[in-house]
């Protein structure tokens, strides 16, 4: 007997888990099931939804199997209808109709009518309608006159026990209404084993666990893609028939989407390329006065030529004009990436890093051999980026311009949490799991982690918990906003992509992420937000004010040595990027001594060249230059401006040009893959082709293979060189404006927090230890942010704003200010009186002691401010003759708690100052003592714990920061030491540490011994520690 | 005002100075309760001219574990280890916080009101337990009927604290010191702080804060609470923060300033408070209700055995406790009655018991009779029977007491539920149940019993989904059969479902006709590779 090959069909209705809580798998999954089936074509149709599309389309070029587009609406009648694009226009319109569903609904929801779907007409859609046992043929008619000849019955065995009930009622319809029948899956998961996930996601979803669902699960995992000799068991071949007939008339491909630029609007007589043109040889001439030099012309000349032959003239002028527009509002900004950092966008203003300096990859971003936009990052000014975002609605309109969508997919904790709560643990047992399974990485080391919290891990409810909570992880779960990724497009953009609400008002996001974006090839400008440029912006303007001098970015002298001695000395509290403790512990080794050094700097302390083992050989080839050698000639030209070490992504991919024969846009794909292969891997295709090619010309195989572990080793954090240099730039100012400005610098971090990696009290003990004088809030001084004053040493002083008060909001402080317009406020009534604040709002100022100028001690302030009566329109301010209240007078300390509590720090005593006379009995010393110590030497100190780290690649040890009144005391905790000490470790406010010191390179470490929890003689001080981020 | 002035006059130095001079050893103000306390007579013998009401004595007792024991039912013992580290957790403001650990968990470092996170981090094999207040409540309400027997005026405050005025009792308990002794005796399995004042506030406030002292009169409970940071008072936590922004930490800097303004700044809810604890001003308590307990007795002239008498007998009970009921409007749904075999004096009083119940709750002897007469007809004595009691000590309030306007009706719903305890009284309880649907696939699990007194509301929801065929008649225990034993009619439905509780069922329904002419619902197992065919229902 032979086989019979069973029937060709096409699967026209399927949901991937972009119908979130819903379908139980990815769409990659379901094309590659489909097409492991044999099927014709797979339609995904999400509800109300293209989100999934993309990916699907990638996976189906992949495998040649014909992908339909559509998606699937339940209308507000109860109607389902499954709706699919039969070619470009027909895409467009169920686009649109997808953004008018989503736009008149809240985020994540959508609503739909008849009368939206006669208005946003989706012509060319042909419309499937799912027929339940309550569907009338009312409804056929009208989907028939509405999609004439374009219409059928979606035909759906479920195995239930209700198919013939239901075939019957579709034959009984489609004679009725003159509607064909087809056959369909109703697909939600591609294989039948994903059963209990979806059963998951249904409880997640209904928020109810499984056990309690009852029929609200359906009777059994029919909706999967079924082998098509059971479709032959279930379905007439002419059912099946109608499904081809239905896919062959479906003639899309996203593949056909042609992305127009927006027009920029041009001079007359100007093309794109010569304005384009135009601008970068007028911004050169700006740039160098004395005249371009040869090597930058011809540089120009190329990105140019490279710009016009990809056509991405309309892409630079777009981000040239967001630029203009912030210079123009006095918004500081600057673009990062190699394509970014061009000579043409230096010319245009874009970067302010001099290209010439540097050997910077322009292929990186702009690659010939990929069809692919670049990608320049613009970070803004973060209190001001909004008005960029604004301007770009305005000039565009939301017709054309939307934010793109970010995916938030499960994690391990999130994950954890639901599936737990779905199986019915307890909110606790749940809360307990989700902390303890914080990293998801080995089964069998969770399993590990499972038995140490006490649980069970081979109990079998535990098992199917591990099991669900790996299917779910990096399902989608909703989608929210990109930080600043915009799509701008000639078009209106609902047609090309669907919009809809985000969570934000006046905020609409596209239904794709970066990912399908860069997939499809379509233009995203990134707008983002950086607070250190608020910070610069901000001490300029202070500084012009206070001294008349007018710097800016691109005049502040260069390679100054006092900035690099400064930063030598690790002394870089509030300086941009180099400000973290890993960063200060490799400044004094690494000596940075001009701009390039900073580069480095900023680059190696990261997690790619750590793991890639590649900062101690560059460290060491530093203080020995002869240790320096190459592999090659030609490796050399790459690897010479880093000691031989590679760093940067670039050189990763210069070395794959230069010694495996790896061409551009190949090597544009090792980075793409470099940074995305412990997400999706796929780097082993990059692994022969690089080992062999390098052999291939000479190299021996040690060191390929050495090369190929650095490149794994970056990962999805190696630094790009043109990033690096970007934020270098911002680091050597804030440098420079710390070295020199300090009251401004300190002044404009206050201003523009948060921001950074300390807290206000840090940065203010810094500027103190600067030789900053820091004034406190004052009632009759302060204004709400903190300003400078005159004062008689050479810096200015620092006068603390309102701002810094806790629960004194920006309108009451500014009600004050108004009041207080060339008077000052000689009583606490004056103050009442005059500004008609409540006492609720003059409350918090009386705690933070900003009143004692005209009312006393604290208590005496917040006894009369508590005192204070609203006032009527008839009688005023009421008038109270009382008794003076026996109020005790506030000590050092009480007032330390009080300041910290209310503006958390104090220009008083330092909480440890006022210990310190019980410290001197137990010998412990302070900070400032710590330099005369000798490596070795056994030590006691005690200091408040400003943070803690467990970096992933320092295996299990522990970092913390303590400060003291006199400085700031580095601690390393060895794993066995902070697992016997566990309890003080991380909860001690207050820490008392015997250890030995260790001193290297005028880096001091405190290696503990012993540790001890002492926060019960800070007596309810209110301190914050930066922990474990 | 006057009268609270008049009141607080009513204890004056020249009692304490009467009092004092009856004793050599004068009576400190404040003491340790766990000190001797030779002279506590003092605090209430003492008779001023004219008499002014005696002053009051309140204890304060605080169950400080309740949260931990009350919880211990609930524990899985077969797996639960005593020894564990255990804390009782509550939510605030959105996040799981320690209520209460036990010494377990606190040699760990666990404190009350830290984060569950936290608590975890400290303590790995911690086990936790959401704080159960219906539970705690309970177990207060067990321990206040322990104190019944020391007085009838006792207080409830919160989940852990009762307050028992004993000034009455001290005389009977010979004095103060036996009284505490008693007590303690009584709750030597429990943690349990103790403290007396003549203020009801007071006592619970030192109680609470395991202060385990004594103050013996009003004049002096100011200097003896000034000592008290505000943060362990009832104040609440907002007004506290107040005050310590103005220096203001305990009783004692608040009672140094001027009333009016404190009054003005921090409300009159402040000074009440201030004046309740200095007892100059009253604060009323609601007095705990102890609850009813229905016992009535008849005694033979002679011992006998004849159910006839005895049902005779019972029915005047019943008369007795059928008017107890109606009076207080109260409905019963067991009886317990007593067949005392003996119960002379000096005798071991012997005995067998009876309970029979009512399902839905009932208050005539006439509901009881029958199945009283039921049971008694199976009833072996032991003995003869010289006497029987009658004792009712579980009530609800009785809900529908007004007459229906279509009376017949009602007489019919009445004894409906008669007719069910008769059935139960005759075939036992365990064999009178009603079926309900479930909402569940599994055809095993997709029905149950319920027993006929408890509603099951959720389940029936479950009727108004649409479900394809079923057998009338479903098999106990599904029969293998072979595939040649019946013909296929139609198929096949697949069920899969239950994966989550490890028994994950995959099978195909058909229905079809057997050898023997039967419609049968047969299924074949799909999970193992066999393919097995079984027979689980019949049709008709």
């Amino acid at each position: 007997m032979t086989a019979e090959t069973p029937p060709a069909y096409a699967e026209l209705h399927a949901v991937s888990n972009f119908s979130f809580l819903r379908g139980a798998s990815h769409p990659e999954e379901l094309v590659q099931r489909a097409h492991e089936l044999g099927y014709a074509a797979i339609a995904i149709t999400d509800e109300c939804s293209l989100s999934g599309v993309v990916r699907a389309h990638v996976e189906a070029q992949k495998h040649t199997i014909k992908l339909i587009i559509g998606s699937e609406f339940t209308l507000e009648d109860g109607m389902q209808i499954v709706l699919l694009a039969s070619c470009r226009k027909s895409y467009g319109r169920l686009s649109r109709l997808i953004t008018c569903a989503r736009r008149q609904a809240q985020k994540g929801q959508y609503h739909l009518n008849r009368e939206d779907i006669e208005q946003h007409y989706p012509a060319g859609c042909l419309a499937l309608w799912c027929v339940q046992h309550e569907s009338s043929p009312e409804q056929g008619h009208w989907l028939l006159s509405t999609f004439p000849d374009a219409a059928w019955i979606a035909v759906s065995a479920r195995r239930n026990g209700q198919d013939s009930a239901l075939f019957k009622r579709t034959l009984k319809l489609s004679r009725e209404c003159h509607l064909p029948r087809t056959a369909c899956g109703s697909v939600s998961m591609h294989h039948p084993s994903r059963r209990p996930l979806r059963d998951v996601l249904t409880a997640i979803r209904l928020n109810t666990p499984v056990a309690k669902l009852g029929f609200a699960l359906p009777s059994n995992a029919e909706q999967h893609l079924r082998p098509r000799t059971h479709i032959q068991r279930l379905y007439s071949a002419e059912l099946i028939k109608q499904s081809l007939v239905i896919a062959a008339r479906c003639d899309f491909s996203l593949q056909s989407l042609r992305y127009e630029y927006p027009d920029q609007s041009l001079p007359e007589g100007y093309s794109m390329g010569s304005w384009l043109r135009h601008l970068s040889y007028q911004g050169a001439a700006q740039r160098w006065p004395q005249g371009v030099s040869q090597a930058v012309c011809k540089q120009i000349e190329a990105e140019l030529k490279l710009i016009a032959e990809l056509e991405y003239e309309p892409y630079f002028l777009t981000v040239y004009d967001l630029v203009r527009f912030a210079r123009s509002r006095h918004i500081l900004c600057q673009g990062r990436g190699s394509a970014a950092n061009s000579a043409v966008c230096y010319c245009l203003g874009i970067t302010e890093v001099d290209p010439a300096r540097f050997n910077l990859l322009f292929e990186r971003f702009i690659s010939r051999e990929r069809d692919e936009p670049p990608d320049i990052d613009v970070d803004f000014e973060h209190e001001r980026r909004e008005e960029v975002i604004q301007y770009l609605y305005q000039k565009y309109g939301r017709e054309h311009a939307a934010l793109t969508a970010t995916v938030i997919t499960y994690q391990a904790r999130s994950a954890v949490r639901d599936v737990g709560k779905a199986l019915g643990f307890s909110l606790e047992q749940v809360e307990h799991l989700a902390k303890t399974l914080r990293h998801w990485n080995d089964r069998s080391l969770l399993e590990q982690r499972i038995e140490a919290a006490g649980f069970d891990a081979a109990n079998s409810h535990i098992q199917r918990l591990l099991t669900l909570v790996q299917a779910l992880l990096k399902f989608p779960r909703h989608l929210s906003q990109h930080v600043g990724g915009f799509v701008i497009s000639r078009g209106p953009l609902s047609e090309l992509v669907p919009i809809e609400n985000a969570a934000m008002p006046e905020r609409t996001v596209i239904q794709w992420e970066k990912d399908d974006l860069e997939a499809l090839g379509l233009l995203k400008v990134d707008v983002l937000a950086l607070g250190m440029l608020s910070a610069i912006r901000k001490c300029f303007d202070y500084i012009k004010a206070y001294r008349g001098a007018c710097l800016s970015m691109s005049t502040l002298p260069a390679e100054d040595p006092g900035v690099y001695e400064m930063l030598q000395r690790a002394d870089t509290i509030g300086v941009f990027q180099i400000e973290s403790r890993a960063q200060m512990s490799m400044l004094p080794r690494l000596k940075p001594a001009n701009f390039y050094d900073l580069v480095i700097e900023i680059a190696i302390v990261r997690p790619g060249p750590i793991q890639g083992d590649m900062v101690h050989p560059y460290l060491q080839r530093r203080q020995d230059p002869g240790q320096v050698v190459y592999p090659s000639e030609a490796l050399k030209s790459v690897l010479e401006r880093t000691l031989g070490v590679p760093i940067f992504q670039e050189q990763v991919m210069q070395i794959a040009m230069v010694a495996a024969g790896f061409s551009a846009g190949e090597a544009d794909q090792l980075r793409r893959a470099m940074a995305a292969w412990k997400r999706k891997g796929g780097l082993e295709q990059f692994e022969s082709k690089l080992i062999n090619g390098m052999l291939e010309r000479g190299y021996e195989r040690a060191f390929a293979e050495q090369v190929f572990k650095q490149v794994k080793g970056f990962g999805s954090y190696g630094f790009p060189e043109s990033h690096s240099a970007s934020f270098a730039l911002l680091a050597y100012v804030s440098a420079w404006l710390k070295r020199y400005e300090p009251a401004a610098f300190c002044c404009a971090l206050l201003n523009s927090q948060p921001m950074g990696f300390y807290q206000p009290a840090q940065l203010i003990k810094d500027a103190e230890q600067h030789g900053v004088e820091v004034r406190p809030v004052d009632i009759n001084l302060s204004h709400w942010n903190c300003h400078l004053e005159t004062s008689e040493s050479q810096q200015p002083a620092l006068r603390l704003g309102m701002r810094m008060v806790k629960h004194l909001s920006r309108a009451a402080a500014q009600g004050i200010l108004q009041c207080r317009t060339g008077r000052p406020f000689e009583s606490l009534s004056a103050l009442a009186q005059r500004s008609g604040l409540s006492q609720s709002t003059l409350l918090p100022l009386a705690a933070a002691n900003a009143l004692s100028s005209i009312s006393g001690h604290r208590y005496q302030a917040y006894w009369q401010v508590a005192g204070i009566e609203t006032q009527t329109p008839l009688w005023g301010m009421a008038q109270f003759s009382e008794a003076t209240p026996l109020l005790k007078t506030p000590d050092d300390w009480a007032n330390t708690l009080a300041d910290y509590a209310s503006i958390g720090l104090t220009l008083g005593k330092h909480p440890l100052a006022l210990l310190r006379p019980r410290f001197d009995k137990k010998g412990i010393c302070t900070a400032a003592a710590l330099p005369h110590y000798q490596t070795g030497q056994r030590v006691r100190v005690c200091g408040l714990v400003l943070n803690r780290q467990r970096p992933g690649t320092a295996s299990g040890v522990v970092f913390i920061t303590l400060e003291d009144e006199t400085g700031h005391i580095n601690l390393v905790i060895w794993p066995k030491v902070a697992e016997a000490y566990r309890k003080a470790v991380l909860q001690s406010k207050l820490m008392f540490v015997v250890g030995e010191v260790q001193i290297e390179s005028n880096v001091i470490h405190v290696i503990v011994r012993y540790l001890r929890d002492e926060s019960g003689q800070l007596g309810g001080l209110s301190t914050r520690s930066r922990d474990f981020h | 005002m006057n009268n609270r002035v008049a009141k607080t006059q009513l204890i004056t130095p020249k009692h304490i100075k009467a009092a004092q001079s009856q004793d050599a050893q004068s009576t400190p103000m404040t003491r340790p309760l766990l000190q001797p306390l030779a002279k506590e007579k003092n605090l209430i013998t003492v008779k001023p001219k004219p008499k002014p009401k005696p002053a009051s004595v309140w204890l304060g007792l605080h169950f400080a574990q309740i949260a931990l024991t009350s919880t211990e039912t609930t524990r899985n013992h077969s797996d639960a280890r005593i020894d564990l580290p255990l804390v009782v957790v509550e939510i605030q403001q959105n996040q799981s916080r320690v209520y209460r650990a036990n010494e377990q968990a606190e040699a760990q470092g666990v404190e009350q009101g830290c984060l569950l996170n936290a608590a975890y981090v400290l303590c790995r094999n911690l086990e936790v337990i959401a704080r159960d207040q219906a539970a705690e409540r309970q177990q207060l309400k067990q321990y206040t009927q322990r104190v019944l027997r020391f007085t009838p005026q006792i207080v409830i405050s919160g989940t852990d604290t009762i307050l028992l005025e004993v000034r009455q009792s001290l005389r009977l308990f010979g004095g103060f010191k036996a009284l505490l002794a008693q007590l303690k005796q009584h709750f030597s399995d429990v943690l349990l702080y103790i403290a007396c004042a003549p203020v009801p506030l007071v006592a619970e406030l030192m109680a609470r804060n395991r202060i385990q002292k004594l103050i013996s009169h009003r004049a002096h409970l100011q200097s003896a609470l000034g000592v008290i940071p505000l943060h362990q008072t009832t104040i609440s936590p907002a007004l506290i923060h107040k005050l310590e922004r103005c220096g203001l930490t305990c009783l004692r800097d608040i009672w140094r300033l001027p009333r009016t303004g404190l009054a003005r700044r921090f409300g009159p809810d402040l000074l009440h408070y201030l004046d309740t604890l200095s007892g100059s001003m009253e604060s009323p308590q609601v007095i705990f209700n102890a609850g009813h307990r229905f016992s009535a007795g008849y005694d033979f002239d002679q011992e006998t055995e004849t159910t006839s008498l005895l049902l005779h007998a019972a029915e005047l009970l019943l008369q007795k406790a059928q008017q107890f009921l109606q009076i207080r409007a109260l409905l019963c749904e067991k009886l317990n009655f007593h067949f005392v075999y003996t119960h002379r004096r000096g005798e071991i009083r012997q005995g067998q018991q009876l309970s029979v119940y009512a399902q839905q709750g009932g208050n005539t002897a006439a509901h009881f009779l029958p199945q009283l007469e039921e049971h008694l007809q199976h009833f072996v004595f032991k003995k003869a029977v010289l006497r029987i009691e009658l004792h009712i000590d579980q009530f609800r309030l009785q809900q529908d007491s007004t007459l229906d306007l279509f009376r017949r009706t009602r007489e019919n719903t009445q004894s409906w539920p008669m007719l069910l305890d008769i059935l139960s009284a005759r075939l036992g309880r365990q064999s009178v149940y009603c079926l309900l649907i479930q909402a569940d696939h599994r055809p095993e699990k997709s029905w149950c019993k319920r027993s006929t007194g408890k509603p099951g509301s959720a389940e029936i929801k479950a009727l108004s989904v649409y479900l394809p065929a079923r057998p009338v008649w479903l098999l106990p225990q599904p029969l293998k059969k072979a595939r040649a034993s019946f013909t296929l009619l139609s198929g096949a439905e697949r069920l899969e479902s239950g994966w989550w509780s490890g028994d994950d069922l995959r099978r195909e329904y058909y229905q079809g006709i057997s050898l023997s002419g039967q419609r049968c619902w047969l299924f074949r197992d799909i999970k193992t590779r066999h393919e097995q065919w079984y027979l689980h229902g019949l049709f008709a």
